[in-house]
Protein backbone atom coordinates (compact mmCIF):
# COMPACT_ATOMS: atom_id res chain seq x y z
CA UNK A 1 0.00 0.00 0.00
CA UNK A 2 2.66 2.45 0.88
CA UNK A 3 5.88 2.13 -0.33
CA UNK A 4 9.10 4.11 0.11
CA UNK A 5 12.36 3.58 -1.38
CA UNK A 6 15.66 5.46 -1.01
CA UNK A 7 14.00 8.27 0.75
CA UNK A 8 16.05 11.28 2.04
CA UNK A 9 14.95 14.32 3.39
CA UNK A 10 15.78 17.79 5.17
CA UNK A 11 14.63 20.80 5.74
CA UNK A 12 17.66 22.53 5.13
CA UNK A 13 19.90 21.76 2.52
CA UNK A 14 22.82 19.45 3.22
CA UNK A 15 21.16 18.54 6.51
CA UNK A 16 18.78 14.76 6.07
CA UNK A 17 16.40 14.29 8.86
CA UNK A 18 15.53 10.73 7.10
CA UNK A 19 18.18 8.95 5.28
CA UNK A 20 17.66 6.31 2.70
CA UNK A 21 14.50 5.13 3.83
CA UNK A 22 13.84 1.75 2.29
CA UNK A 23 10.21 0.11 3.38
CA UNK A 24 7.18 -1.30 2.29
CA UNK A 25 3.95 -0.80 4.44
CA UNK A 26 1.43 -3.48 3.40
CA UNK A 27 -2.45 -3.98 3.74
CA UNK A 28 -4.31 -6.24 6.30
CA UNK A 29 -1.65 -4.39 9.35
CA UNK A 30 -0.81 -2.37 12.21
CA UNK A 31 2.12 -1.15 11.48
CA UNK A 32 4.15 0.84 14.56
CA UNK A 33 6.78 3.55 13.43
CA UNK A 34 9.51 3.98 16.17
CA UNK A 35 12.41 6.10 16.54
CA UNK A 36 14.16 8.58 19.24
CA UNK A 37 12.96 12.37 19.01
CA UNK A 38 13.66 14.13 15.76
CA UNK A 39 14.48 11.53 14.20
CA UNK A 40 12.11 12.23 11.92
CA UNK A 41 8.71 9.87 11.85
CA UNK A 42 6.37 12.83 11.63
CA UNK A 43 8.10 13.64 9.25
CA UNK A 44 7.65 10.70 7.44
CA UNK A 45 4.21 10.41 7.82
CA UNK A 46 3.52 13.86 6.34
CA UNK A 47 5.59 13.18 3.51
CA UNK A 48 3.34 9.43 3.22
CA UNK A 49 0.16 12.34 2.91
CA UNK A 50 1.23 14.67 0.65
CA UNK A 51 2.35 17.35 2.74
CA UNK A 52 6.12 17.43 1.86
CA UNK A 53 7.87 16.12 -1.68
CA UNK A 54 11.21 13.95 -0.39
CA UNK A 55 14.80 15.79 -1.10
CA UNK A 56 15.53 12.03 -2.81
CA UNK A 57 13.72 8.76 -3.87
CA UNK A 58 10.31 8.00 -3.37
CA UNK A 59 7.10 7.62 -2.11
CA UNK A 60 3.68 5.96 -3.51
CA UNK A 61 0.67 5.25 -1.94
CA UNK A 62 -0.91 2.81 -3.67
CA UNK A 63 0.46 3.46 -6.86
CA UNK A 64 0.06 6.82 -6.94
CA UNK A 65 2.65 9.92 -6.10
CA UNK A 66 0.88 11.52 -2.67
CA UNK A 67 2.90 15.02 -3.47
CA UNK A 68 0.16 15.14 -6.24
CA UNK A 69 -2.18 15.23 -3.77
CA UNK A 70 -5.29 13.72 -5.89
CA UNK A 71 -8.72 13.94 -4.62
CA UNK A 72 -9.26 10.40 -4.65
CA UNK A 73 -5.94 9.86 -2.86
CA UNK A 74 -6.78 12.02 0.05
CA UNK A 75 -10.10 11.04 0.58
CA UNK A 76 -8.52 7.13 0.75
CA UNK A 77 -5.84 8.37 3.81
CA UNK A 78 -6.95 9.71 7.42
CA UNK A 79 -3.89 11.45 9.38
CA UNK A 80 -4.24 11.92 13.33
CA UNK A 81 -1.43 14.88 14.54
CA UNK A 82 -0.28 14.52 17.15
CA UNK A 83 -1.06 17.86 17.78
CA UNK A 84 -3.93 20.14 16.89
CA UNK A 85 -6.61 22.39 16.96
CA UNK A 86 -10.27 22.31 15.89
CA UNK A 87 -12.96 25.23 15.27
CA UNK A 88 -15.34 26.37 17.62
CA UNK A 89 -18.06 23.95 16.89
CA UNK A 90 -20.02 21.21 18.57
CA UNK A 91 -18.09 17.64 17.59
CA UNK A 92 -21.20 16.98 15.32
CA UNK A 93 -21.72 20.05 13.80
CA UNK A 94 -17.85 19.29 12.40
CA UNK A 95 -18.48 15.78 11.46
CA UNK A 96 -21.81 16.73 9.39
CA UNK A 97 -19.21 20.03 8.42
CA UNK A 98 -16.10 17.48 6.93
CA UNK A 99 -17.97 14.37 6.38
CA UNK A 100 -19.27 15.44 3.17
CA UNK A 101 -15.65 14.92 1.57
CA UNK A 102 -15.01 11.10 2.37
CA UNK A 103 -17.58 9.31 0.63
CA UNK A 104 -16.93 6.11 3.25
CA UNK A 105 -17.59 8.29 6.45
CA UNK A 106 -20.58 6.39 8.37
CA UNK A 107 -22.27 8.58 11.34
CA UNK A 108 -23.29 5.34 13.27
CA UNK A 109 -19.71 4.68 13.27
CA UNK A 110 -19.00 8.21 14.66
CA UNK A 111 -21.75 7.35 17.88
CA UNK A 112 -20.42 4.43 18.52
CA UNK A 113 -17.02 5.50 18.71
CA UNK A 114 -17.73 8.79 20.53
CA UNK A 115 -20.13 6.60 23.14
CA UNK A 116 -16.75 4.35 23.42
CA UNK A 117 -14.68 6.83 23.92
CA UNK A 118 -16.80 8.79 25.99
CA UNK A 119 -17.11 11.80 23.99
CA UNK A 120 -20.46 14.31 23.82
CA UNK A 121 -21.27 14.39 20.33
CA UNK A 122 -22.45 17.86 21.17
CA UNK A 123 -19.64 19.48 23.11
CA UNK A 124 -17.85 22.79 21.96
CA UNK A 125 -14.36 21.44 20.18
CA UNK A 126 -13.04 24.37 21.97
CA UNK A 127 -14.59 24.03 25.73
CA UNK A 128 -12.99 20.36 25.33
CA UNK A 129 -9.64 19.46 26.85
CA UNK A 130 -6.63 18.36 24.99
CA UNK A 131 -7.25 14.42 25.53
CA UNK A 132 -10.86 14.83 24.89
CA UNK A 133 -10.18 16.65 21.37
CA UNK A 134 -8.13 13.61 20.53
CA UNK A 135 -10.50 11.18 21.36
CA UNK A 136 -13.21 13.41 19.48
CA UNK A 137 -11.03 13.70 16.26
CA UNK A 138 -9.99 9.90 16.55
CA UNK A 139 -13.83 8.93 16.42
CA UNK A 140 -14.52 11.07 13.09
CA UNK A 141 -11.28 9.69 11.95
CA UNK A 142 -11.70 6.19 12.18
CA UNK A 143 -15.61 6.89 11.06
CA UNK A 144 -14.17 8.03 7.95
CA UNK A 145 -13.74 4.56 7.36
CA UNK A 146 -10.21 5.36 5.17
CA UNK A 147 -8.10 2.56 3.93
CA UNK A 148 -4.92 4.35 5.32
CA UNK A 149 -5.01 5.73 8.79
CA UNK A 150 -1.91 7.35 10.34
CA UNK A 151 -1.61 8.15 13.85
CA UNK A 152 1.11 10.35 15.34
CA UNK A 153 1.20 9.72 18.81
CA UNK A 154 -2.29 8.88 19.20
CA UNK A 155 -2.03 7.72 22.85
CA UNK A 156 -0.55 11.29 23.95
CA UNK A 157 -3.76 13.02 26.29
CA UNK A 158 -5.76 9.87 27.03
CA UNK A 159 -6.43 8.54 30.20
CA UNK A 160 -5.66 5.15 31.11
CA UNK A 161 -9.66 3.79 30.61
CA UNK A 162 -9.09 5.51 27.18
CA UNK A 163 -5.87 3.99 26.52
CA UNK A 164 -7.39 0.54 26.46
CA UNK A 165 -10.19 1.71 24.77
CA UNK A 166 -8.83 2.96 21.97
CA UNK A 167 -6.45 -0.28 21.30
CA UNK A 168 -9.46 -2.21 21.48
CA UNK A 169 -11.28 0.04 18.64
CA UNK A 170 -7.95 -0.02 16.62
CA UNK A 171 -8.00 -3.52 16.84
CA UNK A 172 -11.62 -3.89 15.46
CA UNK A 173 -10.68 -0.78 13.26
CA UNK A 174 -8.16 -2.98 11.09
CA UNK A 175 -8.90 -5.50 8.61
CA UNK A 176 -7.01 -6.63 5.57
CA UNK A 177 -8.30 -4.14 3.41
CA UNK A 178 -6.39 -1.22 5.80
CA UNK A 179 -2.95 -0.36 6.46
CA UNK A 180 -2.26 1.39 9.72
CA UNK A 181 0.83 3.44 10.49
CA UNK A 182 1.00 4.39 14.17
CA UNK A 183 3.95 6.73 15.18
CA UNK A 184 4.45 6.42 18.77
CA UNK A 185 7.11 7.16 21.83
CA UNK A 186 4.45 5.22 23.79
CA UNK A 187 5.13 1.44 23.29
CA UNK A 188 3.74 0.15 26.19
CA UNK A 189 0.65 1.52 24.99
CA UNK A 190 0.51 -0.19 21.79
CA UNK A 191 2.73 -2.78 21.98
CA UNK A 192 -0.10 -5.49 22.22
CA UNK A 193 -1.61 -3.79 18.74
CA UNK A 194 1.16 -4.23 16.02
CA UNK A 195 1.95 -6.86 13.76
CA UNK A 196 4.86 -4.95 12.47
CA UNK A 197 7.68 -2.81 13.74
CA UNK A 198 9.93 0.03 11.79
CA UNK A 199 12.45 1.81 13.66
CA UNK A 200 14.07 4.60 12.26
CA UNK A 201 17.28 6.11 13.47
CA UNK A 202 19.93 8.29 11.54
CA UNK A 203 21.08 5.93 8.84
CA UNK A 204 17.80 5.02 7.46
CA UNK A 205 15.55 1.80 8.68
CA UNK A 206 17.49 0.30 11.58
CA UNK A 207 14.89 -2.70 11.91
CA UNK A 208 11.56 -3.66 9.99
CA UNK A 209 10.18 -7.19 11.26
CA UNK A 210 7.00 -8.69 11.83
CA UNK A 211 6.02 -9.12 15.59
CA UNK A 212 5.31 -12.92 15.06
CA UNK A 213 9.20 -13.00 13.64
CA UNK A 214 10.51 -10.87 16.36
CA UNK A 215 9.31 -12.85 19.03
CA UNK A 216 10.20 -16.55 17.12
CA UNK A 217 14.04 -15.13 16.86
CA UNK A 218 14.45 -13.16 19.53
CA UNK A 219 14.23 -13.50 23.25
CA UNK A 220 13.72 -10.39 26.29
CA UNK A 221 14.09 -10.20 29.59
CA UNK A 222 16.38 -12.36 31.93
CA UNK A 223 18.76 -13.60 29.41
CA UNK A 224 22.00 -14.73 29.94
CA UNK A 225 24.34 -12.39 29.41
CA UNK A 226 27.22 -14.26 27.55
CA UNK A 227 24.32 -15.09 24.97
CA UNK A 228 22.90 -11.35 25.16
CA UNK A 229 22.87 -8.79 22.22
CA UNK A 230 22.05 -5.95 24.54
CA UNK A 231 21.56 -5.58 28.43
CA UNK A 232 20.42 -3.02 30.50
CA UNK A 233 19.70 -2.68 33.85
CA UNK A 234 16.36 -2.26 34.92
CA UNK A 235 14.33 -1.86 38.72
CA UNK A 236 13.75 -5.72 38.53
CA UNK A 237 16.93 -6.57 37.52
CA UNK A 238 19.50 -7.30 34.76
CA UNK A 239 17.09 -7.69 31.32
CA UNK A 240 18.97 -8.05 27.86
CA UNK A 241 17.88 -9.39 24.06
CA UNK A 242 19.18 -12.37 23.22
CA UNK A 243 18.62 -15.36 20.35
CA UNK A 244 15.35 -17.45 21.36
CA UNK A 245 16.61 -20.51 21.01
CA UNK A 246 13.75 -21.88 23.02
CA UNK A 247 11.61 -22.77 20.51
CA UNK A 248 8.64 -20.80 21.79
CA UNK A 249 7.47 -17.20 20.56
CA UNK A 250 8.41 -14.92 23.79
CA UNK A 251 6.63 -11.99 25.11
CA UNK A 252 7.79 -8.92 22.82
CA UNK A 253 9.36 -6.14 24.84
CA UNK A 254 9.09 -3.15 22.44
CA UNK A 255 10.90 -0.84 25.03
CA UNK A 256 13.85 -3.37 25.53
CA UNK A 257 13.60 -4.35 21.56
CA UNK A 258 14.15 -0.53 20.88
CA UNK A 259 16.68 0.62 23.20
CA UNK A 260 18.66 -3.17 21.39
CA UNK A 261 18.15 -1.40 18.04
CA UNK A 262 19.42 2.10 19.17
CA UNK A 263 22.41 0.78 20.87
CA UNK A 264 23.15 -2.03 18.22
CA UNK A 265 21.07 -2.28 15.14
CA UNK A 266 23.93 -4.83 13.44
CA UNK A 267 23.44 -6.93 16.62
CA UNK A 268 19.80 -7.28 16.77
CA UNK A 269 19.55 -7.36 12.89
CA UNK A 270 21.54 -10.59 12.98
CA UNK A 271 19.79 -11.99 15.64
CA UNK A 272 16.32 -12.11 13.09
CA UNK A 273 18.65 -12.92 10.27
CA UNK A 274 20.08 -16.20 11.83
CA UNK A 275 17.28 -18.83 10.64
CA UNK B 1 -23.46 20.11 -8.76
CA UNK B 2 -21.02 19.76 -11.28
CA UNK B 3 -17.63 18.08 -11.84
CA UNK B 4 -15.65 18.88 -14.86
CA UNK B 5 -11.85 17.70 -15.09
CA UNK B 6 -11.81 16.57 -11.43
CA UNK B 7 -12.83 20.06 -10.74
CA UNK B 8 -16.33 20.03 -8.64
CA UNK B 9 -18.29 22.77 -7.83
CA UNK B 10 -19.93 20.13 -5.53
CA UNK B 11 -16.31 20.58 -3.27
CA UNK B 12 -16.16 24.19 -3.66
CA UNK B 13 -19.50 24.86 -1.94
CA UNK B 14 -18.77 22.56 0.51
CA UNK B 15 -15.82 24.40 1.78
CA UNK B 16 -17.36 27.77 1.74
CA UNK B 17 -19.96 26.19 4.35
CA UNK B 18 -17.57 24.80 6.21
CA UNK B 19 -15.51 27.75 6.62
CA UNK B 20 -18.05 30.34 7.07
CA UNK B 21 -19.29 27.98 9.83
CA UNK B 22 -15.90 27.59 11.32
CA UNK B 23 -14.88 31.22 11.19
CA UNK B 24 -18.80 32.99 11.59
CA UNK B 25 -17.37 34.48 14.92
CA UNK B 26 -14.37 36.02 12.92
CA UNK B 27 -17.17 37.50 9.84
CA UNK B 28 -19.88 38.87 12.50
CA UNK B 29 -16.89 40.73 14.24
CA UNK B 30 -15.30 41.93 11.02
CA UNK B 31 -19.18 43.03 9.01
CA UNK B 32 -20.20 44.24 12.13
CA UNK B 33 -17.08 46.84 12.70
CA UNK B 34 -18.07 47.56 8.35
CA UNK B 35 -21.04 49.26 9.93
CA UNK B 36 -20.49 50.67 13.65
CA UNK B 37 -16.99 51.84 13.01
CA UNK B 38 -18.44 54.46 9.89
CA UNK B 39 -21.40 54.64 11.95
CA UNK B 40 -19.43 55.51 15.11
CA UNK B 41 -17.64 58.82 13.42
CA UNK B 42 -20.59 60.02 11.41
CA UNK B 43 -22.18 60.13 14.74
CA UNK B 44 -19.42 61.89 15.86
CA UNK B 45 -19.23 64.42 12.96
CA UNK B 46 -23.12 64.24 12.51
CA UNK B 47 -22.30 64.00 9.11
CA UNK B 48 -23.14 60.48 6.45
CA UNK B 49 -20.41 62.05 4.23
CA UNK B 50 -18.12 60.53 6.99
CA UNK B 51 -19.96 57.76 7.15
CA UNK B 52 -19.40 56.94 3.51
CA UNK B 53 -15.30 57.75 3.73
CA UNK B 54 -15.09 55.92 6.84
CA UNK B 55 -16.63 52.64 5.30
CA UNK B 56 -14.47 52.93 2.27
CA UNK B 57 -11.59 53.29 4.77
CA UNK B 58 -12.65 49.84 6.90
CA UNK B 59 -13.20 48.17 3.77
CA UNK B 60 -9.54 48.76 2.69
CA UNK B 61 -8.46 47.16 6.29
CA UNK B 62 -11.39 44.20 5.81
CA UNK B 63 -9.65 43.38 2.50
CA UNK B 64 -6.42 42.54 4.39
CA UNK B 65 -7.87 40.31 7.17
CA UNK B 66 -10.32 38.49 4.64
CA UNK B 67 -7.32 37.35 3.04
CA UNK B 68 -6.01 35.87 6.03
CA UNK B 69 -9.30 34.60 7.56
CA UNK B 70 -9.45 32.12 4.77
CA UNK B 71 -6.43 31.24 4.46
CA UNK B 72 -4.97 30.72 8.18
CA UNK B 73 -5.98 27.50 8.67
CA UNK B 74 -4.08 26.36 6.01
CA UNK B 75 -0.94 27.79 7.22
CA UNK B 76 -1.45 27.88 10.90
CA UNK B 77 0.73 24.93 12.28
CA UNK B 78 -1.71 23.32 14.43
CA UNK B 79 -4.47 23.37 11.84
CA UNK B 80 -2.15 22.94 8.53
CA UNK B 81 -2.36 19.15 8.31
CA UNK B 82 -5.80 18.30 9.06
CA UNK B 83 -7.13 21.35 6.51
CA UNK B 84 -3.73 20.89 3.66
CA UNK B 85 -5.36 16.72 3.73
CA UNK B 86 -8.83 17.52 3.64
CA UNK B 87 -9.77 16.12 0.07
CA UNK B 88 -10.20 19.12 -2.54
CA UNK B 89 -8.01 20.04 -5.28
CA UNK B 90 -5.89 23.17 -5.20
CA UNK B 91 -7.85 24.34 -7.96
CA UNK B 92 -10.99 23.75 -5.87
CA UNK B 93 -9.81 25.83 -2.54
CA UNK B 94 -8.07 28.70 -4.93
CA UNK B 95 -11.62 29.06 -6.16
CA UNK B 96 -13.36 29.36 -2.90
CA UNK B 97 -10.06 31.53 -1.52
CA UNK B 98 -10.87 33.76 -4.59
CA UNK B 99 -14.77 34.14 -4.74
CA UNK B 100 -14.87 34.65 -1.06
CA UNK B 101 -12.22 37.09 -1.36
CA UNK B 102 -13.16 39.34 -4.07
CA UNK B 103 -17.17 38.72 -4.71
CA UNK B 104 -18.51 37.35 -1.10
CA UNK B 105 -16.05 39.95 0.16
CA UNK B 106 -17.68 43.13 -2.13
CA UNK B 107 -20.88 42.17 -1.99
CA UNK B 108 -21.12 42.05 2.14
CA UNK B 109 -18.93 45.21 2.20
CA UNK B 110 -21.47 46.99 -0.05
CA UNK B 111 -24.52 45.83 2.15
CA UNK B 112 -22.81 47.04 5.36
CA UNK B 113 -21.64 50.37 3.58
CA UNK B 114 -24.64 50.70 2.63
CA UNK B 115 -26.43 50.21 5.81
CA UNK B 116 -23.84 52.72 7.85
CA UNK B 117 -24.54 55.19 5.42
CA UNK B 118 -28.43 54.85 5.44
CA UNK B 119 -28.02 54.23 9.04
CA UNK B 120 -25.86 57.67 9.04
CA UNK B 121 -28.53 59.48 7.74
CA UNK B 122 -30.44 59.82 11.22
CA UNK B 123 -27.56 61.49 12.36
CA UNK B 124 -26.87 64.10 9.76
CA UNK B 125 -26.85 68.21 10.81
CA UNK B 126 -27.80 69.36 7.51
CA UNK B 127 -31.02 67.89 6.96
CA UNK B 128 -30.34 67.70 2.88
CA UNK B 129 -28.85 64.69 3.12
CA UNK B 130 -31.01 62.28 0.84
CA UNK B 131 -30.26 64.21 -1.82
CA UNK B 132 -26.54 64.03 -1.27
CA UNK B 133 -26.59 60.12 -0.48
CA UNK B 134 -26.36 59.00 -3.87
CA UNK B 135 -23.60 61.12 -4.72
CA UNK B 136 -21.57 60.03 -1.80
CA UNK B 137 -22.34 56.49 -2.60
CA UNK B 138 -20.92 56.59 -6.25
CA UNK B 139 -17.78 58.72 -4.66
CA UNK B 140 -16.97 56.25 -2.47
CA UNK B 141 -18.63 52.76 -2.57
CA UNK B 142 -20.89 52.19 -6.13
CA UNK B 143 -17.81 52.72 -8.45
CA UNK B 144 -16.71 49.84 -10.11
CA UNK B 145 -13.18 51.54 -10.12
CA UNK B 146 -12.63 51.21 -6.48
CA UNK B 147 -14.26 47.52 -6.75
CA UNK B 148 -11.53 46.75 -8.19
CA UNK B 149 -8.97 48.13 -6.33
CA UNK B 150 -10.59 46.70 -3.25
CA UNK B 151 -10.10 43.18 -5.28
CA UNK B 152 -6.40 44.17 -6.04
CA UNK B 153 -6.08 44.79 -2.13
CA UNK B 154 -7.12 41.49 -1.76
CA UNK B 155 -6.00 39.48 -4.06
CA UNK B 156 -2.25 40.88 -3.62
CA UNK B 157 -2.99 39.72 0.44
CA UNK B 158 -3.90 36.43 -1.17
CA UNK B 159 -0.86 36.13 -2.79
CA UNK B 160 0.98 37.26 0.55
CA UNK B 161 -0.63 34.72 2.77
CA UNK B 162 0.49 31.88 -0.03
CA UNK B 163 3.64 33.05 0.04
CA UNK B 164 4.07 33.35 3.93
CA UNK B 165 4.86 29.96 5.54
CA UNK B 166 4.90 30.85 9.71
CA UNK B 167 5.67 34.40 10.07
CA UNK B 168 3.06 36.55 7.89
CA UNK B 169 4.17 39.71 9.68
CA UNK B 170 7.49 38.85 8.10
CA UNK B 171 6.19 38.65 4.78
CA UNK B 172 4.45 41.73 4.80
CA UNK B 173 7.37 44.13 6.05
CA UNK B 174 8.66 41.96 2.62
CA UNK B 175 6.14 43.28 0.54
CA UNK B 176 5.90 46.61 2.17
CA UNK B 177 9.84 46.92 1.83
CA UNK B 178 9.77 45.30 -2.08
CA UNK B 179 6.85 48.39 -2.86
CA UNK B 180 9.11 51.22 -1.82
CA UNK B 181 12.11 49.79 -3.41
CA UNK B 182 9.98 49.35 -6.15
CA UNK B 183 8.65 53.09 -6.25
CA UNK B 184 11.99 54.18 -4.76
CA UNK B 185 13.48 52.63 -8.59
CA UNK B 186 11.13 54.03 -10.58
CA UNK B 187 11.50 57.47 -9.16
CA UNK B 188 15.53 57.53 -9.77
CA UNK B 189 14.81 56.56 -13.23
CA UNK B 190 12.32 59.44 -13.83
CA UNK B 191 14.93 61.91 -12.55
CA UNK B 192 17.76 60.24 -14.94
CA UNK B 193 15.36 60.50 -17.56
CA UNK B 194 15.25 56.94 -18.44
CA UNK B 195 11.37 56.85 -18.29
CA UNK B 196 9.91 57.27 -21.64
CA UNK B 197 7.61 59.66 -21.47
CA UNK B 198 3.78 58.64 -23.16
CA UNK B 199 1.04 61.15 -24.43
CA UNK B 200 -1.68 59.98 -23.06
CA UNK B 201 -4.36 59.04 -25.20
CA UNK B 202 -7.77 57.48 -25.04
CA UNK B 203 -6.43 54.00 -26.74
CA UNK B 204 -3.47 53.74 -23.83
CA UNK B 205 -6.86 54.83 -21.05
CA UNK B 206 -8.30 51.76 -22.49
CA UNK B 207 -5.32 49.71 -22.27
CA UNK B 208 -4.96 50.96 -18.77
CA UNK B 209 -8.16 50.32 -17.84
CA UNK B 210 -7.89 46.46 -18.85
CA UNK B 211 -5.18 45.86 -16.90
CA UNK B 212 -5.98 47.46 -14.11
CA UNK B 213 -8.91 44.95 -14.08
CA UNK B 214 -6.97 41.89 -14.95
CA UNK B 215 -4.51 42.67 -12.22
CA UNK B 216 -6.61 40.60 -9.59
CA UNK B 217 -7.38 37.26 -12.28
CA UNK B 218 -3.39 37.56 -12.82
CA UNK B 219 -2.78 37.59 -8.68
CA UNK B 220 -5.66 35.08 -8.07
CA UNK B 221 -3.82 32.93 -11.05
CA UNK B 222 -0.29 33.25 -9.41
CA UNK B 223 -2.10 32.34 -6.10
CA UNK B 224 -3.48 29.23 -7.59
CA UNK B 225 0.63 28.25 -8.88
CA UNK B 226 2.22 28.92 -5.54
CA UNK B 227 -0.70 26.99 -3.82
CA UNK B 228 -0.20 24.19 -5.52
CA UNK B 229 3.48 24.17 -4.39
CA UNK B 230 2.70 25.56 -1.03
CA UNK B 231 0.30 22.83 0.08
CA UNK B 232 3.31 20.08 -0.10
CA UNK B 233 6.05 22.19 1.79
CA UNK B 234 3.80 24.38 4.26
Amino acid sequence: MIDIKRLSFGYTAGHNVLNDIDVSLDGGHIHGLLGCNGIGKSTLLKIVCGLMRPTRGSVTVEGEDPARRSVGMLRRMMIIPEEFALPSVSLDRYARLTAPFYPSFSAEQMTYYCSELGVDLSAKLHNMSMGQRKKAYIAFAMAVNAPILLLDEPTNGLDIPSKSVFRRLLAGYADEGRCIVVSTHQVNDVDSLLDNIVILDREGVALNATTSEICRRISFGAVDPARAVYTERTVLGEAGVAANTSGEDSRLNLELLFNAVTADRRAVASLLENR
Amino acid sequence: MATINGFSSGRVLRLAVKHYTEHRSAYMLLYGMMIFVPLLFAMLARSASVAASMSMAVCLCGAFVVPFVTMKELRASDTKIMANTLPCSAAERMTFVALNTSIVYTLMETLCAGIAVAAAACVDSRGELMTDLSHLWHTYNGHWEIMILVWIVSSSNVVINTLARKRIVAAYVCAFVAVMLAIWGLERMAEAGMMIRIEWSERLDTIAKTIYCITPAGLYGISYLLLRRRQVKW
